[in-house]
């Protein structure tokens, strides 16, 4: 995904193993955001990231088998991850973390070993259910051997504490996006923020490329197309089926969802790669905005998602 | 029949009679200690699964532009903190919202000079 707006004034940096982009609409409130930006990215990485050994995600791992009380931001991120686990039937699974680990992607994605020909291991993930969790006493117990990984949430939670928060301090319009999943609070631009859709967005903007303007909410990609490396001959990428603790099956290259949050948005699209074949009834059902692409490059629109535009228009 | 072998049949089918209530009460009994069981069972589940019954309600947001059932609040959410502000927009325990206005069609155009590039990883 890739904005493309002319906006009064932005700023890029890299946080949480991808790049954060802050827009505002009054340039003056820029810096402003930014710290707030910064701050709330600081705590989230502190709280929910498995490659820190002092983050509180890795020791509530650490002690599976036995009780913890977690932070208020930690358990929110618990609270978010748990929602999206009931709300996507459990294909948004958080306790996929020693699957993911298993696959091979064990440590920050820019140290993961690009090829192996060594076969991954498929471990199957405990099951969300399998957590005891007490949210009025922050609580926490996971299974012996059980893990935790709430990469598909939290990173969606900061983008919408930091825009919601950024929005306030600032007095303006405010869009933030960690790496694709974006959240937009204030007034937005007269004619919306306008974001364009990219399998990669490492790959040089293409001008023919769909771009939407987005309004409210969130917005956010799940493919399987980027994050990928082989292990014993097999392509793997970051997005594992809790019901089997393997990589989805390659039916959707990228699934875009709009929706009120960039958490809906972000659990819905992880859903809909999980769900493969499964997606579109799924998302018809939930009335989400959403743009699925094939492996082919052909396109599938729901919900209100506008159609691309055809080829020079 | 003599009034004996009488006498003898309707002692018997009064026993018949007890043996059957006792039977009867004893599977009522049966039943409703199941039922308690079961209802203990469930509130413990619900205590220590974290299913929808464990998953405090988002507060909504202000100026969430959608409406919804999701003005039950449960105070004992974290997020309701007394001393943490909500940020969050949007969301609703129940369901995976749509956004106020969908996203809207923009003609192509030319990629600013720079522009800010995000992943669709998420």
């Amino acid at each position: 995904m890739t904005i493309t707006a002319a906006a009064p004034a932005t700023v890029s940096f890299p946080a949480l193993g991808t790049t954060a982009v802050l827009l505002v609409t009054d340039p003056v409130a820029l810096d402003n955001a930014r710290r707030v930006l910064e701050t709330e990215l600081a705590a989230i990485d502190l709280a929910c990231s498995r490659f820190r050994d002092d983050s509180e995600l890795s020791r509530a791992n650490a002690a599976a088998g036995r009780e913890v009380t977690v932070s208020l931001l930690f358990a929110e991120a618990l609270q978010t991850a748990f929602r999206a686990a009931q709300l996507s039937d459990g294909t948004v699974d958080p306790t996929v973390g020693p699957a993911v680990s298993a696959l091979g992607y064990d440590r920050t994605f820019a140290h993961v070993r690009p090829e192996d020909v060594r076969p991954a291991a498929v471990v199957r993930p405990a099951g969300w259910r399998s957590v005891r969790w007490d949210p009025a006493r922050r609580r926490l117990r996971l299974p012996v051997g059980a893990g935790l990984d709430l990469g598909a949430t939290a990173k969606a939670l900061c983008a919408d504490r930091a825009a919601a928060r950024a929005a306030r301090a600032a007095g303006c319009g405010v869009l933030i996006s960690l790496g694709g999943d974006l959240s937009v609070a204030g007034e937005p631009p007269e004619h919306g923020w306008q974001v364009g859709i990219a399998d990669d967005h490492a790959a040089p903007w293409h001008p023919d490329a769909p771009v939407v303007a987005v309004r409210d909410g969130g917005l956010a990609t799940s493919g399987v197309t980027t994050r990928t490396w082989r292990r014993g001959g097999r392509t793997l990428h970051h997005l594992v089926d809790p019901a089997t603790g393997d990589v989805t099956p390659p039916v959707w290259r990228t699934v875009s969802v709009a929706a009120a949050s960039c958490v809906d948005a972000n659990t819905a699209a992880t859903a809909a790669i999980v769900r493969a074949e499964g997606a579109p009834d799924w998302l018809r059902h939930h009335r989400l905005p959403a743009r699925l692409v094939r492996p082919d490059g052909s396109v599938l629109t729901l919900g209100g998602w506008p159609p691309d535009p055809a080829p020079g228009d | 029949m003599s009034q004996d072998e009488r006498v003898t049949g309707i002692r018997a089918a009064h026993k018949r009679s007890q043996g059957l209530r006792r039977v009867g009460l004893t599977t009522i009994g049966v039943s409703v200690a199941a039922a308690a069981g079961s209802l203990a069972l469930g509130t413990g589940y619900a205590q220590s699964v974290p299913t929808a019954a464990s998953i405090p309600a988002q507060r909504p947001a202000a100026t969430s532009p959608t409406t919804g059932d999701d003005g039950a609040q449960q105070p004992s959410a974290p997020s309701a903190d007394p001393n943490s502000d909500d940020t969050r927009q949007g969301t609703s325990p129940h369901t995976l919202r749509r956004p106020a206005q969908p996203p809207t069609a923009v003609p192509a155009q030319p990629a600013p000079a720079a522009p800010p590039v995000t992943s669709g990883n998420s």
